[in-house]
């Protein structure tokens, strides 16, 4: 990945145009055990962004984007996607969820099925498309993912960056507008990280809009449009990867950078 | 180095093992020795020839009671319960994967079920019966007095299989845009459907040779065990034993066909 072109991030915004596709407004989430675990954060995502949520461990970064597809139900604020507002158990919430993809830690991949059944799953079911036509995205998804040659395995066949990567085929081939990734290479062994990575990249560069969890410094700092920052259930600091490492304003971000940059 | 000894325990639990074995085999092993008595065979040992004279006498002959009509009403009855049985436990477990208000009422009130003598649920459930005039049959009474037996177990059993069961695959379906229904189909049955088959092979097992419950409730017609018992009174041949073995035959047959239909569900479920 040596020919990997970091995008302008100035030029960015400028190409775009800054259509709002996710706005958070004031979220407040309480768990059941009365934790208050999201205290009013906000932020708004354009289309073609990829914003990285960065954080340390129980700051609220994983519950804070499962509430935008409505996995996680929250008790005060808004949120809307292209426009439509996500509450949890509403009705219709699964055809809000179809434009909303989501790459799980432990990749969630359907044992029972295979990895071509796992993407075409959605598609044949949901989106009504033909077996046959569904078959032809998902080994297109396959082959831009690079593991083509493994369609008819099942995952407990494939190691977990292999895994991650059908995983992100999945959510891909539903065509969604949006997508969302908790913490993607948490669960892999180091070697297998980059190649998710990669994936995530070249996703990027194609003008997915993206919101990622995730711990991995360099792919924040190369591929990010924007990082937030999230402590306590707090929003911190929203900014350029550049001024977020280079130049941290805020006390508990410099702390948390102290930590993680050794 | 010392050679590998064996500790006295070992000797003491494997000694055991093999009564317990003994125990539980060897009646049964007895009784189909039994059943391929020869003509002029009684009821006891020794043998006297070897014919499969009393296994045909079964099907041939109606003094040994009716015992096909019994299977009959016995096998359907087992399996409406077990339909029954795992429509209702896969519900409440689906349920139960949740705390919500009432839950351990529901829950104690269920398994305390299982507590009650089961002749006394057979009894009640006479009365009650007889409280509303309707007459006691096997297909009303007694699938009720089956399923307070059945549903408990099952009930415990499917609380299991949901605590291991990953919630992580659903929140993937749903990610997706699939609706409740269709997680269920599509995701949360086939990793569910071995057990659910070893559910229903549970459900069929208990209502199959339910005894007590029966007893006091299955109308004027008899179940299999109840046409079996009434049989050790009167019946005095070899038949008795020919039923019996035909039965077990019956019963083993049914447990290699599930354990084949589980492995078949769950070849691929590597995780």
């Amino acid at each position: 990945m040596t020919n990997f072109q970091p995008r302008s991030h100035s030029s960015n915004t400028a190409i775009l145009e800054t259509k709002p596709i996710i706005v958070a407004r004031d979220v407040e989430k309480w768990y059941d055990n009365g934790f208050h675990v999201l205290k009013g954060v906000s932020s708004t995502i354009n289309q073609g962004e990829v914003v990285v949520l960065m954080g340390p461990s129980g700051s609220g970064k994983s519950t804070f984007i499962r509430t935008f597809n409505g996995l996680e139900p929250y008790q005060k604020g808004r949120i809307e996607i292209d426009g439509t507002l996500i509450a949890h158990n509403q009705k219709g919430i699964e055809l809000l969820r179809r434009e909303v993809g989501m790459v799980f830690q432990q990749f969630n991949l359907f044992p029972h099925l295979t990895v071509l059944k796992n993407i075409t799953l959605g598609p044949t079911h949901l989106r009504g498309l033909s077996k046959p036509q569904a078959k032809a995205n998902a080994m297109q998804l396959l082959a831009k993912v690079g593991i083509a040659h493994q369609a008819n395995k099942y995952p407990g066949q494939l190691s977990g960056g292999q895994q991650q990567r059908v995983a992100i085929a999945r959510a891909l081939a539903m065509q969604p507008k949006v997508m969302l990734f908790d913490e993607p290479t948490s669960a892999l062994d180091p070697e297998m990280v980059r190649e998710v990575l990669d994936v995530m990249r070249s996703l990027a560069e194609s003008g997915m809009t993206m919101v990622c969890v995730t711990h991995e410094v360099g792919f924040a700092r190369e591929v990010a449009d924007r990082i937030i920052f999230l402590a306590d259930g707090t929003l911190v600091a929203d900014t350029t990867p550049d001024e977020f490492f280079n130049n941290p304003k805020e006390e508990r971000l410099q702390k948390f950078l102290a930590q993680i940059l050794h | 180095m010392d050679k590998y000894k064996r500790s006295l325990s070992y000797y003491f639990l494997a000694a055991f093992f093999g009564l317990f074995v003994l125990f539980l085999y060897g009646p049964m092993l007895s009784m189909f020795l039994l059943s391929l008595q020869g003509t002029k065979g009684t009821l006891t040992f020794p043998m006297r020839g070897f014919s499969f004279y009393w296994l045909q006498s079964v099907f041939a002959e109606q003094r040994v009671g009716n015992f096909v009509e019994a299977f009959g009403r016995s096998f359907s009855l087992a399996i409406i319960i077990a339909l029954i049985t795992v429509v209702f436990s896969v519900l409440a477990g689906l349920a139960f994967r949740k705390q919500f208000k009432g839950s351990s009422a529901i829950f104690y009130l269920t398994i305390s079920s299982l507590i009650v003598p089961s002749i006394l649920v057979s009894l009640g459930i006479g009365i009650l019966f007889s409280l509303i005039n309707l007459p006691v049959q096997w297909f009303s009474s007694a699938l009720a007095g089956h399923l307070t037996w059945t549903l408990p177990f099952a009930f415990l059993i499917m609380l299991g299989i949901f605590g291991r069961f990953n919630p992580a695959y659903e929140e993937a379906a749903r990610d997706l845009g699939a609706s409740e229904t269709t997680t269920f189909w599509e995701v949360i049955f086939p990793l569910i459907a071995a057990s659910v088959v070893g559910v229903a092979l549970l459900g069929f097992t208990l209502s199959y040779d339910e005894f007590t419950r029966t007893s006091l409730i299955s109308g004027a017609t008899n179940t299999l065990p109840l046409e079996i018992f009434g049989m050790t009174t009167n019946v005095t041949s070899p038949a008795l034993y020919a039923l019996g073995t035909l039965t077990t035959i019956f019963s083993f047959a049914l447990i290699g066909v599930t354990l084949f239909t589980i492995q078949f569900l769950s070849r691929r479920q590597i995780k």
